[in-house]
């Protein structure tokens, strides 16, 4: 009789952990991050070819939010885009996060707070001159300095991924 | 003392089966999750390549399809490959039971067309 009751206790403490290791692995959330993150400089770049840059990655992160949302997973993107002119830079924000977000940017020295509520994008023009301009853009919690090209379109990126209590971030400059 | 004999029996008997049941359990959790993370491997090594990108944008699940094999990551597992733009999946969903389900985000080739490509994994 207790031998019977060791058994049926053994079994029952023994198979519930093994029951437990079968949830579902989160590695796909570290990829689909990944996957992002080198994606959205292509979704820019094609957004350039077809003249509509701010366009095209507003519709890409909208694409890749419904994609993963059948995954179970919430997508946040904030991205700010430099687009240099003539002696200029313009500088959009797409804010694609829970609420809206307050990004710092300062180019060459010049400050400004740019508020940009959720699902929208806000453009601000700064003054540039020379073959490169100095950027610090603080945005969703990061914040990142880089020394950006005159002639060139430049992104910065911050993608969050959440999943219950998992939290997957990264950040892109490209 | 016969008493007590019979129940250390029990309990060695208990602790077999035991150890049958999490050997069988943790084998089944091994295969099930290795196939997933085989599977992105799979995607990621093509996608490296370069590989996927000018296919996906056709929505051509065949030629995918061969990439990903290609890889070499999948030896032994039974895969299959649907591509879904904003509106439209093509491609073959198995039909078969413990499949495991990798996505890749693509926004387009020359032109933009973002697309999904759902890399289903599955043991033969």
């Amino acid at each position: 009789m207790i031998g019977a009751v060791f058994i049926c206790a053994l079994l029952f403490f023994g198979i519930a952990p093994a029951i437990q290791v079968t949830s579902p692995p989160s590695d796909d959330m570290d990829f689909l991050a990944g996957n992002l993150q080198k994606e959205m400089p292509h979704a820019l770049n094609t957004g350039i070819n077809s003249s509509d840059p701010l366009g095209v990655l507003c519709n890409f992160t909208g694409f890749s939010g419904d994609a993963v949302l059948g995954r179970g997973i919430d997508l946040g993107v904030l991205w700010i885009v430099f687009m240099p002119g003539d002696g200029d830079v313009n500088v959009s924000a797409g804010n694609f996060m829970d609420s809206g977000e307050t990004v710092g940017v300062n180019i060459s020295g010049t400050y400004r707070d740019i508020y940009v509520a959720a699902g929208t994008v806000n453009s601000t023009l700064f003054t540039i001159s020379g073959y490169t301009f100095d950027a610090e853009v603080t945005a969703g919690g990061e914040s990142t300095k880089a020394v950006l090209l005159s002639n060139k379109t430049s992104i910065y990126s911050v993608i969050s991924m959440e999943r219950g209590e998992k939290v997957v971030r990264k950040e892109l400059l490209a | 003392m016969k008493g007590q004999w019979k129940t250390i029996e029990s309990v060695i008997a208990g602790i077999v089966i035991l150890l049958f049941v999490a050997v069988l359990t943790s084998t089944s959790v091994h295969v099930s999750s290795s196939a997933e993370v085989q599977g992105y491997r799979a995607l990621g090594s093509a996608y490296e390549k370069g590989a996927l990108r000018a296919y996906a944008s056709q929505m051509d699940t065949d030629a995918v399809n061969s990439e990903i094999a290609a890889t070499g990551y999948l030896f032994g597992l039974g895969h299959s490959v649907t591509i879904c733009n904003a509106t439209d999946c093509v491609g073959t969903v198995p039909d078969s039971e413990n499949v495991w389900a990798s996505s890749l985000l693509l926004s387009g080739d020359e032109q933009y067309a973002p697309v999904e490509v759902i890399l289903y994994v599955f043991r033969n």
